[in-house]
């Protein structure tokens, strides 16, 4: 009873922290645990009935309804804490965690809300880690799929979770990931963040070291190509681990196509991704300082419609690409009842206004709108996000070197992809993560 | 061990950004009539420089020329490290020197060279102080993805203005042989072995097999051969004599009446350009490989620092083309001197060792 009083204190002030006893025959059990987590009456309920009908009480069928615990009040308050229902049997002061029937704090399993898919499974990934599991187990059906707890932080306690394949992982690849997630015990793990500063990925780097998907198909995917699936606690997606150019252009779901379709939407993804890449600078490389290498006729033309725009293309192409960059930033933040308004406004300023006052050449909103739609080609939202930076880059040098700069810029963006290395693995390569 | 496609890949590219710009012009000057002799005595001779130098590495199994080099005699290390290292740099700054300047009559009349040359050295600087081979082998594979499309469908519509009598003849004269006393035909030769050294750089980190080092060279015997035939069958041999990049120049004759584009040379200026600034990446990683593990072990930063602003500096120095002309002339004894010297050092090593490890084996 002594652990039980100390218990108590530590929650005295927590108005769901509950405590009550049971009398099985002339036995009293004392159970604890915390409300707000824990459906109280019915877990109560499955701990008493199994014990009554179980006449006479021993203290052996106490213990084997759940885990016997340490007479330790730190040991008992970490188990309140995680959900777990505590009963004592106050004579012998025996101490058991019992796995409750939970108050459901998850939403339920549903579609997911930034991936979306043709022909692939529906469901995705939520909050709860054990739902992601299960989803996980479900596609991959396998004795081989390993799965590692962790539990991380000293201050807040959050659980972490390791998911490969043994045969297909690289022993390399696991042993250096399972050494960090051991070395990273005390430091607190619940953002993305913190697992970028665990894992000693580099701060500015442009390229992501994982990729976040809230598709089961992908992570098993991942798994049968050798990679890691790590679930944090609370976050709705799977972090697979290391990520490479492939999950730019290809998705789990084109594998539901016929062969021909598959190729041809991947090659166009690429397309699309080059196109964001390129355009921007292609036009101000050619309005600026190559307008030779265009046919006559077509200088010509956009030299004419560019005939009353008072500054450079550089500058032109900038304060379009912001207005263009502030429209696709509000969208998100704003309220689904008031975005139309934004695109409507944005539409009439983008595609009339600006063109009829003379501050922008009409061609230059034909070339930033295939931008904006062909940026969005590709795969996962950070890879969008690569790409929508690297098109600056680009337009720079462009507008110092003309085309020489595209192609300067096009040769550094290389450079820098076939740099990248994740945890020992190249960014630039297509399938089985192999080490280099 | 990046495999060897990556390999062949990188071999292939970098010889075709070397090709298209002087060689043609060399070959044309060095003699009048079957200009396809010089093209293939000087491939065969790549050939056997190639076959030699391979085969001596592969009996060092994994080992490359560096490692090879700095465990014999200091003498022997220096007589071939020494002049391969001068070569190389060599090698940097006339690349440099002529990619800044074709850009600049092609399409930047109006930037200073100063500006386009810290551009050709900066890139491959970059290339080498964030990545390691491995990365420029990953970067080959990547930039031949981009680029080998342009660059094959240019040289493919480049076939359209040609007559094919300008061919003839096609036997060669008793006179036709001159070319081998020609100075130009050995100026020609730095298309042939700009890039050969590197592949024995490669052994400790990735496959080299000859087969299909071969095999790539086989790809680039008909570039060698559209590179010197198409400016001549298309303005003649003596016009294409006074052009200084004739090649070029017989591809800005071209029409195609589809495209948007006017001057499709620009786009293979570019994909030669991105090929060319591999080539220099690769050249200064081999310089800092060899600075670094075979005289003193300084940061490879640093020293790829060091190399860039030499090059810079010495390209600065240089006025005008007749100069960069006259050093591709004068370096022709290095060029030669590198492409049998130390091919044979690297093969008569090669037979010394295998022999030593044959007779240990037979003495256990």
């Amino acid at each position: 009873m002594f652990t039980l009083d100390a218990v108590k204190v530590h929650f005295s002030t927590n108005p769901d922290f509950v405590l009550s006893r049971i009398h099985i025959g002339d036995e009293v059990i004392s159970v604890t645990g915390l409300k707000s987590l824990i459906n109280f009456p019915q877990s109560v309920h499955l701990l008493r009935e199994p014990l009554l009908a179980l006449e006479p009480f021993t203290v052996q069928k106490l213990v084997e309804m759940g885990q016997e615990l340490p007479a330790s009040s730190d040991r008992i308050i970490d188990e309140i804490l995680n959900g777990m229902l505590i009963a004592v049997h106050d004579a012998t002061d025996v101490c058991i965690s019992i796995i409750p029937v939970p108050q459901s704090l998850s939403r339920s399993i549903s579609n997911p809300l930034t991936e979306n898919n043709v022909r692939g499974s529906s469901s995705a990934f939520n909050e709860d880690i054990d739902t992601n599991l299960g989803l996980l187990r479900k596609h991959v059906n396998s004795s081989e799929l390993q799965i590692n707890h962790y539990s991380c932080g000293s201050m807040t306690k959050n659980t972490v979770t390791l998911c490969f394949l043994n045969q297909s992982i690289d022993p390399n690849l696991l042993h250096s990931i399972t050494q960090l997630l051991e070395s990273g015990a005390n430091s607190d793990l619940s953002t993305l963040k913190d697992l970028s500063k665990l894992f000693k990925f580099p701060l500015l780097t442009l390229v992501s070291s994982y990729l976040v998907s809230e598709l089961p198909q992908t992570a098993s995917r991942a798994l049968k190509d050798g990679k890691v699936v790590i679930f944090i606690e609370r976050l709705p997606f799977a972090i697979i681990l290391p990520s490479l150019i492939s999950d730019m252009f290809m998705t789990e779901d084109d594998l539901n196509h016929p062969m021909i379709y598959s190729v041809l939407l991947r090659s166009l993804r690429v397309i699309g991704a080059l196109m964001t890449l390129m355009a921007p600078g292609l036009y101000v490389a050619i309005v600026s300082v190559n307008p030779d290498v265009l046919r006559f006729e077509l200088a010509h033309t956009i030299a004419i419609s560019r005939l009353d725009v008072p500054y450079p293309a550089i500058i032109e192409a900038l304060l379009l690409l912001l207005i263009l960059e502030l429209i696709m930033e509000a969208i998100i933040r704003l309220p689904s009842s008031i975005g139309p308004t934004v695109t409507m406004v944005g539409g009439i300023v983008l595609g009339e206004a600006v063109v009829q006052a003379k501050l922008v050449s009409s061609l230059l909103i034909i070339v930033l709108a295939a931008v904006t739609i062909a940026n969005a080609t590709v795969v996962g939202f950070q890879n969008s996000y690569l790409i929508r930076l690297l098109k600056y880059l680009l337009l720079f040098l462009s507008a110092l070197f003309g085309v020489t700069g595209l192609l300067a810029g096009i040769v550094i963006i290389c450079a820098y992809l076939s740099s990248l290395t994740t945890l020992g693995v190249p960014y630039l390569q297509l399938k089985q993560p192999k080490g280099e | 061990m990046t495999n060897s496609f990556n390999v062949t890949l990188a071999y292939i590219i970098t010889h075709i950004g070397l090709i298209f710009f002087i060689y043609p012009t060399d070959v044309i000057e060095s003699t009048s009539q079957s200009h396809w002799m010089p093209v293939v005595t000087a491939f065969i001779f790549h050939l056997v420089i190639v076959f030699t130098y391979l085969k001596g590495l592969s009996y060092f199994e994994g080992r490359n020329l560096v490692m090879i080099m700095t465990n014999r005699h200091p003498l022997l290390a220096w007589l071939t490290l020494l002049p391969v290292l001068l070569y190389l740099l060599d090698v940097i700054i006339l690349m440099v020197r002529a990619n800044a300047e074709i850009i600049s009559i092609v399409c930047l009349a109006n930037t200073p060279l100063w500006m386009l040359m810290l551009l050709m050295l900066l890139i491959p600087g970059y290339m080498v102080i964030r990545g390691n081979v491995k990365s420029l082998l990953r970067l080959a594979l990547l930039i031949s993805f981009l680029f080998a499309l342009p660059c094959l469908f240019v040289i493919s519509a480049s076939f359209q203005n040609i007559d094919w009598r300008y061919v003839l003849p096609l036997i060669p004269r008793r006179e036709a042989f001159n070319y081998l006393a020609h100075p130009s035909f050995y100026k020609s030769l730095f298309a042939f072995t700009g890039v050969f050294l590197l592949l024995g750089y490669f052994p400790s980190f990735a496959k080299v097999k000859m087969k299909s080092i071969f095999l790539g060279g086989l790809v680039l015997l008909p570039m060698y051969l559209i590179s010197v035939y198409v400016p001549i069958l298309t303005l003649g041999e003596e016009t294409a004599l006074q052009l200084q990049y004739p090649y070029i120049f017989a591809v800005d004759t071209l029409e195609i009446d589809w495209l948007m584009f006017d001057r499709v040379t620009v786009f293979l200026l570019m994909s030669l350009i991105a090929f060319g600034l591999l080539f220099i990446g690769f050249t200064i990683w081999q310089i800092m490989y060899t600075i670094k593990y075979s005289f003193k072990k300084w940061n490879s930063t640093l020293i790829v620092l060091i190399v860039l602003l030499i090059v810079y500096t010495v390209c600065l120095c240089i006025p005008d083309w007749q100069l960069v002309d006259q050093f591709l002339q004068w370096n022709t004894f290095l060029r030669i001197y590198i492409s049998i010297v130390t091919p044979s050092i690297i093969f008569v090593l090669g037979l010394i060792h295998h022999s030593k490890v044959n007779r240990e084996l037979n003495s256990i």
